[in-house]
């Protein structure tokens, strides 16, 4: 915040004003500004009801001004003060959707997905009922699907450069770890090409075989019907009943 | 000059393949014997796969499979093994990969952002996104 | 103060229950304590009573029912001592409160009276020179508006004596006060008394006979502080860093064939003023030892261990080094592991025989244990992408893992110049065979904005601007734009490569140039050339490199003074000249920038004539040679034979011609060997030159850091065939020479290079320049 001269220049105003003129400057999309006041309302009346409501404000409006890293500290700092307090869930989905602005495109470091996918989680097991838990179990999803592409990218990686043990390793973990994600017709596409590759067809059949089976109309199977249908064979499920089980219970 | 040959993957001996005896190994026979599998079945582990492949460098041409080996050892049931298969590089087969990929989202920098972006945020020390709080 | 005794409840638990019941008939009731079994039979009989209200008081800026939410009693809960026990450990753990007390009031109101810790308003550090705010408040954990407690100054205290002991100040006291506010507010003052820096003043050894003392103390981490090295930080004391001078003391001897060496002891005292520290190696050299026999033995299934060795690099009868076995068993594992062998470990077997101070060594290449690579994550990659990373890796997920591919994957990401530190550690896998490597890469700016300046001979004063970012969109691509402005030169030039064309090994380069250069003083006339060029650049095998490449330039000579020799003037005018590339190199050097060990032959072809006027075959053929004489002493000896023949008619124009002299002979300027028109004194370039240079580079004796390094050079060679004829026109094949010495100077302000030659054997027509010199700064 300033440096200590310029604080004492601050006029010590009642709390009223101080938090009004905060909010003006909030509506007004002064946000730095905003900011400002909010915290001089909390360091001069810290005991007034009103300076725990301006630490949350202040938190706010770092967040409108996409300062996420300050949004988070002023957030952990009001979820450290008042706990109790009934604004807390707005607090904890205020961190969460901080950190999920911030999530890199998949071929970055995932560090941020992860502490995005704790905070969500966090918002809708502490809070079901809040008017947040709804948004956050979606963002939860979404931040899924983003780690699930992330496998995808390095699977893929391995399997333009002919490394097939590696790809398939990797697309088995999105199939079993990530059914829910949008990756995983895709990963299915993959299972067919890269045992197609190196000649294990019961379980190219079988992963076309599911892909079709539960995503019929999806482009990645008629690729993989193609595929297999070119080398002369067609998609039937391996006899273990456990895959459309298993698959069944999840769509 | 010498092209560099290289191993990848569990390349399983094949004397060690003969040894094992289908209806009396069991899983952690053969994870005494040949290790853990590259890969195992999608959507149970009843076929384990090891599979290996040696390449050949020659500059910088794509490295030429000269060597494919997949062992395939598939478990019965109550987890003993029911058959053992060799499958060397006549199963290998050219696959035309599909270009497209799944969209995903996430927020890449723009190139202005790039070149100029970290011109002060490393130099100054400060850190980058560092998780703040006391956690 | 710990927590208040608390009201007179009885101790917790049943045991308290059957005692007062068993006292024997006779014996009456004890009078000492009538009322508390009486209580203790009251609650111990009925279960304790529910609490009906929980009343909190004292709090002034946490709300009551935060307090309420960390009590493990809610309303209703029985008022078991055990529970309140464990309530008032809920509310210390907070940190909130310095003092908390839980009692029951009445019977069943369980009140809670609690004293809040005061928040920060600021945090002040007074007398702190050496270290300012700036530095010393990131380092604590203590924030303005945050909770004050009295551990997290303790904590504070010792974290900033910490700092203060890492920049050698032993002496510093640290004292926390508190400025108390209203409203409970504290303002924190830090006073610290930063004490004299402790720096080392000597550093002797003991039981050195074969090393003087100044030699060793160059192998060192630590140095003496002396006062011309005001700037340097090495001459503090830091314990860590006198642990690692025993270390490289070991290597140091090790690798001179001691190999009994062992530190003794290391003793560091500080002196009576308490101001610098003595710091005393006692050190056991044990006698010298020659190599004796070496062998290699296999334990792996049909291997025979002839088939690695040439690849030893230690041989009978030198002196034993460290160094070189080491280098043996890591050439030895990379080339066994090349042969398909995956799992492969050297350990080299020493035997010592005292008598004939010989060693024998004995490299057994056994099988290691078998183990695979699951997974490879790679963490803390903010810009640069995954796949840059990736690539660099020996190792491919589900692959034998092998110690020396990981150390070579290491240093290839270290290579990438992208980041500050890469550590590449293993942790468990899912399965007892399966590991996972987890490289951790913490990125630095890879982006260079440098504005430079400079003088020298060739182009007169001269300004550099040049932006550079060799991670361009982390995707490990390399572009840099520059313009140099200089009297007798402009240039302008972009380039930019992709280290991985095609996710191939191959290195794209492209660049576009502009470049005008006033010849004037050598050929009287101004030159100005415009185009672009892309080449491949590969590796064939480990040592031969390969570049092929297409050149596309528009060559104008002008502004022809009009004294000029005639076959300048009728040289005016335009050409285009378009030209294929191919260079083929053996470069075994240690570095390509900085050789200092190794030899490098490389021979370069352009054809010109695929469209285009100029058409030409260009040759070169280089050579080098780097010897280490002794520590930073390196004998370079260089050689280079070209030659450029036109064909199809065409007669080759002035600037594609040699101009040899300047810096590639020195004591001569630029084409000053060479065919000369004499009359109007104007070198007219040469279709061949053959130049040798041996050059002789020692450290100036000077201190390391002053960055002055000198150099004693001789060059011979001659450059003929001038592609016109005339009276006036002199060609000679003699040979020319010149021997001189030259200085460079890392100074503060940029590097500084002076050249001295003295052309000895010269043809008189030549034009010699004596002295040269380039001063240029960049930042």
């Amino acid at each position: 915040c300033s440096s200590n001269k310029e604080e004492d220049t601050y006029v010590e105003a009642p709390v009223e004003t101080l938090y009004n003129q905060a909010t003006d400057a909030m509506l007004a999309g002064e946000y730095s500004q905003a900011v400002r006041l909010f915290d001089e309302v909390d360091r001069q009346h810290p005991y007034s009801v009103w300076a725990t409501k301006a630490q949350l404000m202040s938190a706010y409006s770092h967040y409108l001004q996409d300062q996420f890293d300050d949004t988070i500290i002023a957030a952990d700092r009001f979820i450290q003060l008042h706990p109790g307090n009934r604004d807390v869930a707005y607090a904890y989905y205020l961190k969460a959707i901080s950190f999920y602005a911030q999530i890199a495109d998949i071929e970055r470091d995932q560090a941020l997905t992860d502490l995005s996918m704790k905070s969500l989680e966090e918002v809708y097991r502490r809070f079901p009922e809040s008017p947040y838990a709804r948004d956050a179990r979606v963002k939860y999803d979404l931040t899924r699907d983003h780690l699930a592409g992330k496998e995808m990218e390095v699977a893929r990686f391995y399997m333009r450069s002919g490394h097939y043990g590696a790809a398939l390793s990797r697309f088995r973990v999105v199939v079993e770890k990530f059914q829910t994600t949008s990756h995983v017709p895709e990963a299915l596409l993959r299972l067919t090409e890269c045992y197609l590759a190196i000649g294990i067809k019961n379980e190219a059949q079988t992963a076309a075989a599911v892909l079709g089976h539960n995503f019929p109309g999806s482009r990645w199977y008629e690729e993989a019907y193609s595929l297999l249908t070119g080398a002369k064979l067609e998609p039937r499920a391996d006899e273990g009943s456990w895959m459309s089980r298993a698959f069944n219970s999840v769509f | 000059c010498s092209q560099n040959v290289d191993v990848r993957g569990n390349e399983v001996e094949l004397e060690t393949v003969e040894v094992i005896r289908p209806g009396v190994h069991t899983r952690s026979d053969i994870v005494q014997l040949i290790g853990s599998p590259t890969v195992m079945s999608t959507f149970n582990d009843k076929n384990w796969y090891y599979i290996s492949r040696r390449t050949q460098t020659t500059a910088f041409f794509k490295p030429e499979t000269i060597e494919q080996q997949v062992v395939t050892v598939s478990f019965d049931e109550q987890g003993v093994v029911s058959d053992v298969a060799l499958a060397g590089m006549e199963s290998k087969q050219e696959v035309a990969h599909v270009s497209r990929t799944t969209p995903t989202s996430g927020h890449s920098l723009t190139l202005l952002e790039q070149l100029f972006g970290n011109l002060g945020r490393f130099n100054s020390g400060k850190p980058v996104y560092q998780a703040p709080g006391g956690r | 103060a710990g927590p208040t005794s608390k009201a007179a409840l009885p101790p917790p638990g049943s045991t308290l229950a059957q005692a007062p019941a068993a006292p024997n008939a006779s014996a009456p009731p004890p009078a000492a304590a009538p009322r508390a079994p009486v209580q203790s039979q009251s609650i111990s009989s009925t279960a304790y009573p529910p609490a009906s209200q929980i009343r909190v008081e004292g709090t002034q800026r946490i709300e009551p029912d935060t307090v309420r939410s960390y009590l493990t009693i809610k309303v209703g809960d029985p008022l078991s001592p055990g529970e309140i026990d464990k309530s008032l450990k809920g509310l210390f753990a907070t940190g909130l409160f310095a003092d908390v007390s839980v009692g029951v009031d009445g019977s069943s109101t369980l009140v809670v009276r609690v004293v809040e810790n005061p928040i920060i308003n600021r945090i002040a550090f007074e007398g702190g020179k050496k270290l300012t705010e700036k530095e010393l408040l990131p380092e604590i954990q203590l924030r303005p508006r945050v909770v004050y407690t009295r551990t997290k100054v303790q904590q504070d205290v010792s974290r900033l004596l910490d700092v203060y002991r890492r920049n050698g100040r032993f002496a510093a006291t640290i004292e926390p006060k508190i400025i108390e506010l209203d409203q409970n507010r504290v303002d924190l003052v830090f006073e610290i008394n930063e004490g004299e820096a402790t720096t080392v003043s000597k550093i002797t050894f003991i039981g050195n006979k074969e090393f003087s003392d100044s030699t060793l103390r160059t192998e060192l981490v630590t140095a003496e502080s002396r006062w011309y090295r005001f700037w340097a930080s090495d001459d503090s004391y830091d314990p860590d860093r006198v642990a690692y001078d025993r270390e490289l003391l070991r290597r140091f001897y090790q690798s001179e064939g001691y190999a009994d060496f062992r530190v003794v002891s290391s003793a560091a005292e500080l002196g009576p003023d308490r101001k610098n520290f003595f710091i005393t190696h006692v050190i056991e050299e044990g006698n010298r030892y020659k190599i004796g026999k070496v062998e290699v033995v296999s334990q792996l299934k049909e291997f025979d261990p002839a088939l690695v060795k040439e690849y030893i690099r230690v041989k009978e009868g030198d002196w034993y080094s460290l160094s070189d076995s080491e280098a043996t068993v890591s050439q030895l594992s990379q080339r066994t592991g090349n042969l398909g062998y995956a799992f492969v470990e050297v350990d080299p077997q020493i035997k010592r025989n005292a008598e004939d101070q010989t060693i024998d060594i004995t490299y057994v290449i056994s099988e290691g244990p078998k183990v695979y690579v699951e997974r490879i994550d790679i963490v803390g990659n903010v810009r640069t992408l995954d796949k840059v990373v990736r690539r660099e890796f020996r190792l491919v997920e589900g692959d034998a893992f092998n110690s020396d591919k990981l150390r070579r994957s290491e240093r290839r990401i270290k290579d990438l110049t992208f980041f500050k530190s890469v550590q590449v550690t293993q942790e468990p896998g899912s399965a007892a065979d399966k590991v996972v490597l987890k490289a951790k890469v913490e990125e630095q700016s890879t982006g260079e904005l440098s504005v430079g300046g400079g003088v020298s001979t060739a182009d007169g004063p001269l300004g550099l601007v040049q932006v550079r970012e060799r991670n361009l969109m982390g995707r490990g691509q390399d572009l840099s734009v520059s313009t140099t402005l200089a009297a007798r030169r402009t240039q302008f030039d972009i380039s930019f490569t992709e280290p991985y064309f095609l996710d191939r090994p191959v290195a794209f380069t492209t660049d576009l140039f502009h470049t005008r250069r006033d010849l004037t003083d050598f050929s009287s006339y101004n030159w100005q050339s415009t185009g672009g060029s892309f080449s491949f650049n590969y590796f064939i095998t480990e040592y031969w490199r390969q570049r092929l490449g297409y050149t596309l330039r528009r060559d104008v000579v002008t502004d022809v003074d009009s004294d000029a020799s005639i076959y300048i003037k009728d040289q005016e005018g335009k050409t285009i000249s378009s030209y294929v590339t191919h260079e083929l190199a053996y470069d075994r050097r240690d570095s390509r920038i900085s050789p200092t060990e190794g030899y490098m032959v490389r021979v370069t072809h352009d054809v010109a004539g695929l469209g285009g006027t100029a058409k030409y075959i260009r040759s070169k053929l280089r050579g080098e040679y780097h010897l280490p004489l002794a520590d930073e002493v390196v004998l370079s000896l260089a050689g280079d034979v070209a030659n450029i023949t036109g064909f199809g008619g065409e007669r080759l124009r002035i600037n594609d011609r040699f101009f040899v002299g300047g810096d590639t002979f020195r004591g001569f300027s630029q084409g000053g060997v060479g065919p000369r028109d004499t009359k109007s004194d104007d070198a007219l370039g040469a279709k061949n030159y053959a130049v040798n240079s041996v050059e002789l580079a020692f450290p100036s004796g000077l201190p390391k850091d002053l960055g002055i390094s000198m150099l004693v050079f001789h060059d011979i060679g001659t450059a003929w065939g001038a592609e016109d004829s005339g009276p006036d026109i002199r060609d000679s094949t003699k040979l020319r020479a010149s021997a001189g010495v030259g200085f460079k100077w890392q100074s503060p302000f940029g590097p500084i290079r002076v050249d001295v030659g003295y052309p000895y054997l010269k043809d008189e027509f030549d034009d010699t320049e004596f002295f040269r010199f380039s001063f240029g700064t960049k930042f």
